[in-house]
Formats: structure tokens, C-alpha cells, sequence
């Protein structure tokens, strides 16, 4: 208690013991972490080592299960995000939450306009504010009248972090804030955290690109798997002490062990160009091979998928199948040339939940079940769907009653590897393909991903666990920022070679 | 490698023509259709013929300005029509048979108009059914119950009413004043009042409007209800403009209104559109065209497909625009 | 005693509603168990029921088809003068033939209209089936000068008119319309595909569907069943006019949601569809014979698909939560 005392003018936050967890997953475990007043602290770790997790909570979307939260040295109970605002915290998320038809200080105000005497809004003393207040962050080229919709990217961050400041934030939690921004505008936001700090603001910057970390803060606190590692000055560690500590884990998850033979080299994406994004990208795959992709946030490895399968246009690029080149590149036409993918929402994009499990079994096999009248075989449905079911041992009452919907999350995932195992196809797009799911579901998928390549299938998988690509594939390459850094055999698997890659180091 | 880069010019070159044709394609047309009538007719551009217009579009054009309100929000309102006929019918009874003053009558009308626009607001907004569901439904109820009270027969007005149909005031028909004092009136509303920009606001992001804690329900509820209330007023002035109420009172004007306020910037889709000039543009147009064709001698049916042609290309340009923006 | 609770937990609410009112009106409504009374109901609902189970398909996928009912007036009106002995064929069955087939190329024709319209510019359905609804209801018009076509030859008319006892032809017509269109739902290939798109769009362009080409068939065979009920209602009628199908907007809408699909799309079936039908004309003929006043009968509709609409949204939501 004298402790505190005593460090209350230092610390303006303090986090212990902080606990949570979704469902029966441990997301938080024992969270400790301070943040000095006028200090800039950087938070690194791993998708899904519950960064995110954090800051939600200290921004009242989500409520802790346990553990002290100190504002200032007292007691501080963020229950939902007004509070938590009125606090004097302010969270400028990844996703921007601005109205494009309405004006930057418009924008600003919507909640609470200045008025004058009859009740009209005061536009002339909002431009003001708004002008000062950008002013004081060293924005001075936004127009305050200027729509939103009508700015780059960059330029709307700034709103956002203008709006943040509105309230006289103390405590201001950036959180990946320069995943789609360019050089300059970066710089210009660098600055801003600066100038804020200069205020006597605290700062909270969660960045995974670690030469901006140094660059740029403070203190340096390592997340990782729900545990805070360490928290040091940032000038009393390195980048390979910090990698070491992001992923310094005991490998203690068991992996299917698997006999199979590599064929040769079956797929090929060649020269996979994206306007503005991919600039010429090639991986092959080899039959029997479980080629994994490992990123961190922004790292375009969605958008690469998406983009070889069809969804997003290509703007040029060449997929080949056993010498066979695919085009055009649609997602009809990957199906039925062999291809499949898994996406990684799979509530969204990967199931019909209001149908039963059988309507999505044979979702994507439609048309082979059609007669030449058209008539769906239902015989032949039913077969496949108990087969699929079978195989995958998907735990349902009755796959032609049961609604998707209801199923628990690992057998939700059989049942969008049921759609696409179906098809015995050849190349495998697999995206995240065990997020969200159980143990025990997790090694019956690695399982079934091990019986596909057994089966000559090309399989690439995208994953932000690392353990888990380095339990399952053959090869892993490592891309960052839209562009492939690294390439990993088996053999050479390391996690912190991986990380090195993902965080900007070059092959 | 040339044939990518030919490709994309020919892209780029068929995004222009057609962003050039939502943005003016329009005005081209209406321009060419005045020019046409112009021709056929030549008194089309006189300065009566040009006040008849602008006192009929003066009618619709409050529900015009309604309108805007609810398209704002991403709504759409169908009963219109038939909220006209119901006010109009309650604010005539009043000035028939209980003998009260005109503004009393138009008041009455305003708030018949209110309830139907509130039951309009409540299904969408609270029930959360889809917009153009509850407004066809509320087209039939509103036509019902103004069937109701008319005993499906025509009803005129009293004699007094003409006094406001042929007031003038500098040579300008009362109407037009009073529509002009909406516009204004809600101009102000929509520019100067913080309510007015959470329409706009909750029209473009509704989910990140009740993040930032804009009640974004309520808003789109107060949205039907000024609809319905101008609807009202819309409908009283349909009124005395004909000095009578027929059963098939205001038949077809919803698209009339929905095409107007498409054309005057509003956008189905939500988050647009100033109502001034906007409102008074696209009614003018709109009416403008009706009146041409009147002039010539037009048969029923023609203004029925000219509705139906206007308020497709409108729809159609308001459409692509809009997917255009996403990407 | 288990399979009965299984069939009675397995039928849909539509169903009993209409037992009970149909029932109830035994009951209460004088004349109405008089066998014409029950055919005038199984006719009346012929045209509905085409309509609405044509409709259905575009409701499946969250929109609707407002087209329909003014292709009654356009498809009769030229139709009829085509077959009618006052026309060019004098009532031959060449004109016959012609005029049928002129008749469903129209229908199919403005289905084409709105499917390209909605799939290539996005434009929300409820307000280009609308637009071409009055072009459709202009174009009458201008064909016809307003005046109804008449002439209609005795084949036809008995056909309209005719039937097995107290089960009328056309009734059949309707019917065997009906159950293709539920075959082709719960059976075939495209069936799977519009229920898909219905329910999320995504998903099924993932799993290689194109939401394109369906949405496109859906008003496709909208139209189609339009044009078929153009030719029941001229039979029906023995005439062609341009006010057939007038407010029938409302019937067809009230039909599918009180049948139980729900205007957000992605599910519901034909047969609840016909229920509706049925129920919406019993309803009709109901207020007919006591002579409830039309203002009384709009009003009712209007009130009825508010409230079936707002159950549909209880019902969904209630299922959510568990």
C-alpha cells in the first residue's frame, strides 16, 4: 500500500493480475503492466497473445474477470467505453470510425455540438477548436470543413486521433496505427505521439514492426500467450532479445505424426501481381506438401489468398496446375479445376449457419450431385454427407436436422473442411484454419490436413500460430508487409528465425 | 504487357463515360425534353406556364422535402400517397363541417400525417422490419381509413379554401412562399442542428453512429414521423389546389416524390443530399416534365411510363454511383 | 400417437390459420359453405396463388417482384386481342396458340428487364420491379386506349371457367405451376443455390455458386410465372383490361409473409406460399359475401402484413437467442 503511496505520481496506470477468458480459452492469464505518466510505452507480441484482448478491457468493451485496474493510484472500473472516455482514456482502434459524408470537425462534434443561444450549432467556434486542437497535434494541412470521405488515409487517422484528444484524453492507446499508412504519413504521426507526450500525456503504441518500437518508445512490454514477459526500458534490450521473449515458448503441443512422400512440384503461383499491393509473388507447392505462411497483422496473407483464389482482382498472374495453366482466375473456376479454400471467418464466409449440416456439406459439390435434369440426388447427398461426417467424426445428432449454427466451433471447422474434403481437391488454401477451436478439435484438423497431403494434395497454410505451422508443414515462408521475406525448411524451423522474417528482416 | 495496359485504359475510359453520365446524364435529358416541348409548344417557356409548374411543384414538393429526410437514413417511405389522401381527408372534414380556419385544417392534416408517420418509424426503427414492407403496408392501411371517412365518395372543399388557392403575393401563388419556407426551414434543420447531422451521420454508418452513442433508432424514427407530418401538409395543399378529393387522390405521386428526391441528390442508399437546391430542383424537373406533357395533350398512360422511365434511370444512376464508392 | 405430434409439431402456423378460418367461416359466414362459394375461392386464388409462388423466389433472396401484378393487365390486354374473334385470327387456334406464346415472351421478357437491371447496376429490387411495373401498366394503356378487350373464344372461356365438379381448371393450372416451382426449390440444382444465395451471398460465391446468374433466374421465373397468370386470368375473366391485377400488390406480399417467408430472405416454402394464397382469397370472398366495405378491406390487408411481418422478426429473434 506505501508502495503505491509513493508511486502515485509516477504511475498513472497500473494493471494487476489481470484475467480473462472467452468461452473456456484463457486469454488474459496474470496480466502486470505499469504506465508512467508522460511515458511512451510499446506492447509487442503475437496474434492472438492478447494485445487486443487488453486493451479492450481498459477501453470498457470488454469486462475483466479478475485483477486491479489503478488510475492514478485509485481504483479504476472502466464498465463500458463512456466511462472509460470520461476517464480520460482514449483508444484509437485499427478500424476507424468515422462518418465519410460529414466534415472533419463534424465528425469531431457529433455528439456533443457547441451551440449558441437559440439552440443553431456554432460551425465557426467548432472550425476553431477543431483547427487549434489539430494545431497542438502539428496537424495544420486538414481543412476543418473538409469531408471525411474526401481524405487519404492518413490524413483521416488524424481525425481520428484528433477526435480521441477532444475529451483530454491522459492516457491515448494507439493500436496498430500504421498498418496502412505510408512513409511520410507515418512520420507525421510519430510526431503527433510526441507532441502529445511534450503534453503531458501517456501513450500506449502496440506495433509489431519492433524498428518503430525502437525508435519510438520509452518502455518495451512483451506480450505473450496471456503473460506479460517483461517490461524494460526500451534502450536496456534489443530486437533479438525482444523476439526471443515474443516467442520464447516450450513447444509442448503434440502434433499427428505423418508417413507421406514430397512429389514434385505441382502448383505454381507465378508473378502474382495485386495494383497496389502484391508485386509479383511466386510460390509452388509441392504434391504431399503442407506449405504454411506465417505473418503478423497487415501482412497481406488474407489478401494473397483471396486474391490467388479469385475473390479480389488479380491484375496479373499466372496459376498452374501440374503444367495446366487455371484461367480465368474466378472461384467457379478454381472449384472446378481442383482448388479449395478455407476462409478464415468461417461464420461469415464459411458457413450457412441457419442451414443444417447437410446443406452445407454439399454446398460446394452442388452441381456433381445434379442429375442431368437438374435434380439434386438426394440419395447420393445423403451418402456423401454421412460419409464426410464419418471421416471427419463430426459429432452431431443428425447432420439433415442439425442447423450449423449450433454446432460447438471445432465441429463448425469439420464441417467447412466436410464442404471442401468433398471435392478431393488438389490445392488447398487453408486460412487460419484452427482459430477459436479446442485442443483436442485442433489435433483432429491437423489430422485431416496430414491425410490431405498423404493424398498427393498441395496444401497451403496460413496461420498466426507459429507452433502450429512448425508442427504441421514441410516449409514455411514468412511474409511481411505484402512482400515474401523468408523461406524455412523443416529442418531449419526456429521461431525466433520465423519472427526475425516477419518483422521486416529480409532472406 | 500492352494489352493489360490496354485493357485498364479502356476501363478507365468506360468508368468516365459512365460516372459523366450519372452525374449529368439527368440534367442532359431534362434539358432536351424542355428544349422538345419548348418546339412542340412555344408558350412551355412563358412566365405563366413557368409559375403553373412552380405552384404544382410547390404540392409534391413538400413531400419532397419529407422525403429527404427518410432517404437521409438509408430509409424509403411508400405510403406517402395515400398519407396525403388520409390527411388531406381529415383536415377537409374539419374545414366542411366544423367550419375551422385554414390553419387549423393544415395543422390537423400536419398531425394525421405525424401518426402515420409515427407507425411508419416504429415498425422500422423498433420492430426493425424492412422500410419498404411497413410503408406498403402502411399505403393500404392510410388509404383505408381515408376511404373510411369519405365513404369512398368525393369530397369538396368549402368554398373558403379558394381563398388560399388563388392568393398571389407579388404575382407568385401563396404556395409557392409556403413551400419555399419548408425548404428553408429544413435546410436549417439538416445544416444547422446537431440532429440534423446525426441524420446524415446514422444514414452512412449506423453501427458506428450508435458506437460513438448516437441513439441511431430514434433518429431514424424521428425521421418517418417528419416525413409523415410533411406528407400532411403536402396533402392539404394537394387539396385546395384541386378543390376536391377524389378516391384516387394522389395516385402514383410516390414515385412522383421518390424520382424528385433521387434527382435532387438524395440517394437510396443513404448519407446524402441537400434539400436545398436539391428538393426544389428535383420536383421542378420532375414536374416540369408532367406539365410539358399535359401541354401536349398526353393521355394518362404517358405520364404513368414517363414515372416508370424517370425514376429507373434515377434509381440507376443513384445505384451505380453508389457501388462505384464502396470499392 | 408420436407420429401424430410429429406431424402436428412439423406443419408451419399457415396451415392451422387457415383451418380455423376456414372453419370459423363455416361457421359465421352465411353462404359459404354453398359448393359455388368454396369454387369461387379455388378460383379466385388461382391467379394469387401463381403470382405469389413466382414472387416467392424473388422474396427467398431478400427482394421482391412488384412486376407481377401489372403484367396482368399488359399480358391480357395483348394477348387477348391476339386470340379474340374480334382480332387478326378471328379466334383461330393459330391466334390461340399465338397469342398464349406472345403473352409469356412478354412476361419473361420484362423479368429479363428486372434481373439485368438488379444483377448489373445493383439497383434495389423494390424500386425497379416498381418502374417497370408502371411502364408495364403505361404500356396497357397505350395499347389499348384504355378500352377492355373482349372476344375472347369459348375455348379459353371454358377453360377459365370450367372444371372437375368443384375443382376448376385453372385451379389445376395453378397448381401443377406450384408444384414445379416447389420441385425446382427443394429439388434441383438451382433450388440449393437460391436458398445459398438467400441466406448469405458470400458463402455461396466462396463455394463457387454465381450469385449473378442466380438472382437473374430468380426474376427470370418471377416473370414467367406472371405470364401464366395473365393467360388464367384471361380465361378467368373473358377479357383483358388493363385494371386486372390493380392493388393485387398487397395480396401477393400478404400472401408470402403470412405464408411464413420472411422478407429478409433465405428461407420458406412454396406450399406455405399457396396456404397464404388461399387464405388471402378465402379471406376475399369472406368480405364479399358481407359486404364489407372496400376501405374496411385494405385496411385489414395493410394491418395483416404488418403483423405477420413483426412475428416473423419475433419468431427469428426468439430462435436466435437459444
Amino acid at each position: 500500500m506505501e508502495n503505491l503511496k509513493e508511486n502515485q505520481n509516477e504511475y498513472i496506470l497500473q494493471l494487476k493480475g489481470i484475467m480473462k477468458s472467452f468461452s473456456s480459452v484463457k486469454v488474459l492469464k496474470d496480466i502486470t503492466l505499469t504506465l508512467k505518466k508522460g511515458e511512451i510505452l510499446g506492447l509487442v507480441g503475437e496474434n492472438g497473445a492478447g494485445k487486443s484482448t487488453l486493451m479492450n478491457i481498459l477501453g470498457g468493451i470488454y469486462q475483466r474477470d479478475s485483477g486491479q485496474i489503478l488510475l492514478k493510484g485509485k481504483e479504476f472500473e472502466p464498465t463500458n467505453p463512456k466511462v472509460s472516455g470520461e476517464a480520460g482514456i482514449a483508444f484509437v482502434q485499427q478500424e476507424l470510425n468515422l462518418f465519410l459524408n460529414l466534415s472533419v470537425y463534424e465528425n469531431l462534434f457529433i455528439t456533443e455540438m457547441k451551440k449558441n443561444r437559440l439552440g443553431v450549432i456554432d460551425k465557426n467556434t467548432m472550425k476553431k477548436i477543431t483547427q487549434s486542437k489539430m494545431a497542438e497535434l502539428g496537424v495544420t494541412d486538414i481543412p476543418a470543413d473538409a469531408l471525411v470521405g474526401s481524405l487519404p488515409m492518413g490524413k483521416r487517422q488524424m481525425v481520428e486521433i484528433t477526435k480521441s484528444i477532444m475529451r483530454n484524453a491522459e492516457i491515448i492507446i494507439f493500436d496498430e496505427p500504421t498498418t496502412s499508412l505510408s512513409n511520410t504519413e507515418k512520420i507525421k504521426l510519430f510526431d503527433i505521439m510526441h507532441k502529445l507526450q511534450a503534453q503531458g500525456k501517456s501513450i500506449i503504441f502496440i506495433s509489431h514492426i519492433l524498428e518503430d518500437i525502437f525508435a519510438e518508445t520509452d518502455e518495451i512490454a512483451v506480450l505473450r500467450d496471456g503473460e506479460i514477459i517483461s517490461q524494460t526500458k526500451t534502450s536496456d534490450t534489443n530486437t533479438n532479445i525482444v523476439i526471443k521473449q515474443m516467442v520464447g515458448r516450450e513447444l509442448t503441443n503434440i502434433y499427428p505424426k505423418c508417413e507421406k512422400t514430397v512429389g514434385d512440384i505441382a502448383f505454381e503461383a507465378k508473378n502474382i501481381c495485386q495494383a497496389g499491393r502484391f508485386d509479383n509473388i511466386n510460390i509452388s507447392i509441392r504434391e504431399g506438401e503442407i506449405l504454411g505462411v506465417f505473418g503478423l497483422m497487415g501482412a497481406g496473407r488474407t489478401e494473397l489468398l483471396r486474391c490467388m483464389f479469385g475473390l479480389d482482382p488479380m491484375t496479373s498472374g499466372h496459376l498452374i496446375y501440374k503444367g495446366k495453366e487455371i484461367t480465368p482466375v474466378t472461384p467457379q473456376n478454381c472449384i472446378a479445376n481442383g482448388m479449395a479454400f478455407i476462409t478464415e471467418n468461417r461464420r461469415e464466409e464459411g458457413l450457412l449457419l441457419p442451414k443444417t449440416l447437410r446443406d452445407n456439406v454439399v454446398l460446394a459439390n452442388l452441381k456433381e450431385l445434379a442429375s442431368k435434369m437438374s435434380f439434386i440426388n438426394t440419395a447420393e447427398e445423403k451418402k456423401e454427407t454421412d460419409q464426410m461426417v464419418e471421416e471427419l467424426s463430426i459429432k452431431t445428432f443428425d447432420a439433415s436436422r442439425q442447423v450449423a449454427g449450433t454446432l460447438s466451433g471445432g465441429n463448425q471447422q469439420k464441417i467447412v473442411f466436410a464442404k471442401w474434403v468433398l471435392r478431393e481437391p488438389k490445392v488447398f488454401f487453408l486460412d487460419e484454419p484452427t482459430r477459436g477451436i479446442d485442443v483436442g478439435a485442433k489435433y483432429e484438423i491437423y489430422s485431416i490436413i496430414q491425410n490431405l497431403a498423404k493424398n498427393k494434395s498441395c496444401i497451403l497454410m496460413v496461420s498466426s500460430e507459429m507452433e502450429e505451422l512448425m508442427g504441421v508443414c514441410d516449409r514455411i515462408i514468412v511474409l511481411s508487409r505484402n512482400v515474401i521475406t523468408g523461406e524455412i525448411n523443416k529442418g531449419e524451423f526456429t521461431q525466433e528465425l520465423i519472427m526475425k522474417y516477419a518483422v521486416g528482416g529480409t532472406k | 504487357m500492352d494489352n493489360v495496359k490496354d485493357e485498364s485504359r479502356g476501363k478507365e475510359i468506360r468508368a468516365k463515360i459512365t460516372d459523366l453520365f450519372c452525374t449529368y446524364g439527368l440534367y442532359v435529358i431534362f434539358v432536351v425534353m424542355v428544349v422538345f416541348f419548348t418546339i412542340q409548344k412555344s408558350n412551355f417557356l412563358t412566365i405563366n406556364n413557368i409559375l403553373t409548374i412552380l405552384k404544382s411543384s410547390s404540392v409534391l414538393g413538400t413531400a419532397v422535402v419529407g422525403m429527404f429526410f427518410v432517404l437521409i437514413v438509408a430509409g424509403i417511405d411508400i405510403s406517402v400517397a395515400s398519407n396525403m389522401y388520409f390527411s388531406a381527408v381529415v383536415g377537409v372534414t374539419l374545414l366542411n363541417n366544423f367550419n375551422a380556419p385554414l390553419l387549423v385544417c393544415f395543422i390537423a392534416a400536419c398531425l394525421s400525417g405525424l401518426f402515420i408517420g409515427i407507425i411508419n418509424g416504429f415498425f422500422v426503427a423498433k420492430v426493425k422490419i424492412v422500410p419498404f414492407i411497413v410503408t406498403l403496408a402502411t399505403y393500404s392501411v392510410a388509404k383505408g381509413m381515408g376511404l373510411f371517412f369519405t365513404n369512398q365518395k368525393m369530397l369538396f372543399l368549402n368554398a373558403r379554401s379558394m381563398e388560399l388557392a388563388k392568393a398571389q403575393f407579388l404575382g407568385v401563388s401563396a404556395f409557392i412562399y409556403i413551400f419555399i419556407a419548408i425548404v428553408l426551414i429544413a435546410h436549417f434543420v439538416l445544416t444547422s442542428t446537431q440532429f440534423g447531422r446525426q441524420l446524415y451521420a446514422v444514414g452512412n454508418n449506423l453501427v458506428g453512429a450508435n458506437k460513438m452513442g448516437i441513439n441511431g433508432a430514434k433518429t431514424i424514427f424521428i425521421a418517418y414521423v417528419i416525413c409523415g407530418g410533411l406528407a400532411g401538409i403536402a396533402g392539404m395543399l394537394n387539396a385546395v389546389n384541386l378543390s376536391v378529393i377524389n378516391p384516387n387522390f394522389a395516385q402514383g405521386d410516390e414515385f412522383v416524390v421518390i424520382s424528385s428526391s433521387v434527382i435532387g441528390g438524395a440517394s437510396l442508399f443513404g448519407g446524402k443530399g441537400r434539400v436545398l437546391p436539391g428538393a426544389i430542383i428535383g420536383i421542378v424537373m420532375v414536374q416540369a416534365i408532367i406539365n410539358g406533357l399535359t401541354m401536349m395533350g398526353a393521355s394518362a398512360y404517358v405520364y404513368t411510363i414517363f414515372r416508370g422511365i424517370i425514376i429507373f434511370i434515377a434509381v440507376m444512376a443513384d445505384s451505380i454511383k453508389f457501388s462505384g464508392e464502396i470499392r | 400417437m408420436e407420429q401424430i405430434k410429429k406431424l402436428i409439431k412439423s406443419t408451419d402456423a399457415i396451415f392451422w390459420f387457415l383451418i380455423v378460418f376456414f372453419i370459423v367461416s363455416l361457421i359465421i359466414v352465411p353462404g359459404f359453405s354453398k359448393t359455388s362459394t368454396i369454387k369461387s375461392v379455388l378460383s379466385q386464388s388461382c391467379v394469387l396463388m401463381t403470382l405469389a409462388c413466382g414472387v416467392h423466389l424473388t422474396v427467398l433472396n431478400g427482394g421482391v417482384d412488384f412486376t407481377s401484378a401489372a403484367l396482368l393487365a399488359l399480358t391480357s390486354v395483348i394477348g387477348g386481342s391476339i386470340v379474340s374473334t374480334n382480332g387478326p385470327f378471328g379466334g383461330s387456334a393459330a391466334g390461340i396458340i399465338l397469342g398464349l406464346v406472345v403473352m409469356m415472351a412478354i412476361a419473361t421478357g420484362f423479368g429479363a428487364l428486372n434481373g439485368f437491371s438488379i444483377v448489373n447496376f445493383k439497383m434495389p429490387s423494390f424500386i425497379v420491379t416498381m418502374a417497370t411495373q408502371m411502364i408495364a401498366n403505361g404500356l396497357a394503356v397505350v395499347y389499348t386506349g384504355g378500352m377492355t378487350v373482349t372476344g375472347i373464344p369459348d375455348a379459353l372461356c371454358h377453360f377459365g371457367s370450367g372444371g372437375f365438379g368443384i375443382i376448376p381448371y385453372t385451379l389445376i393450372l395453378a397448381l401443377a405451376v406450384a408444384i414445379v416451382l416447389h420441385i425446382i426449390l427443394s429439388r434441383t440444382l438451382f433450388g440449393r443455390q437460391l436458398y445459398a444465395v438467400g441466406t448469405n451471398p458470400k458463402v455461396s460465391q466462396v463455394s463457387g455458386i454465381s450469385v449473378k446468374k442466380t438472382i437473374f433466374k430468380a426474376f427470370l421465373i418471377s416473370g414467367i410465372c406472371a405470364g401464366i397468370a395473365g393467360i388464367i386470368m384471361l380465361c378467368q375473366m373473358e377479357s383483358g383490361s388493363v385494371n386486372f391485377g390493380g392493388t393485387m400488390f398487397n395480396d401477393i406480399m400478404g400472401s408470402i409473409i403470412v405464408g411464413g417467408t420472411s422478407p429478409a430472405g433465405g428461407r420458406g416454402k412454396i406450399p406455405n406460399t399457396v396456404m397464404g394464397a388461399i387464405l388471402i382469397a378465402m379471406i376475399g370472398v369472406v368480405f364479399n359475401i358481407l359486404n364489407v366495405p372496400y376501405y374496411f378491406i385494405i385496411l385489414i390487408k395493410g394491418l395483416i402484413i404488418l403483423v405477420a411481418a413483426s412475428i416473423d422478426i419475433v419468431a427469428v429473434k426468439n430462435s436466435n437467442s437459444h
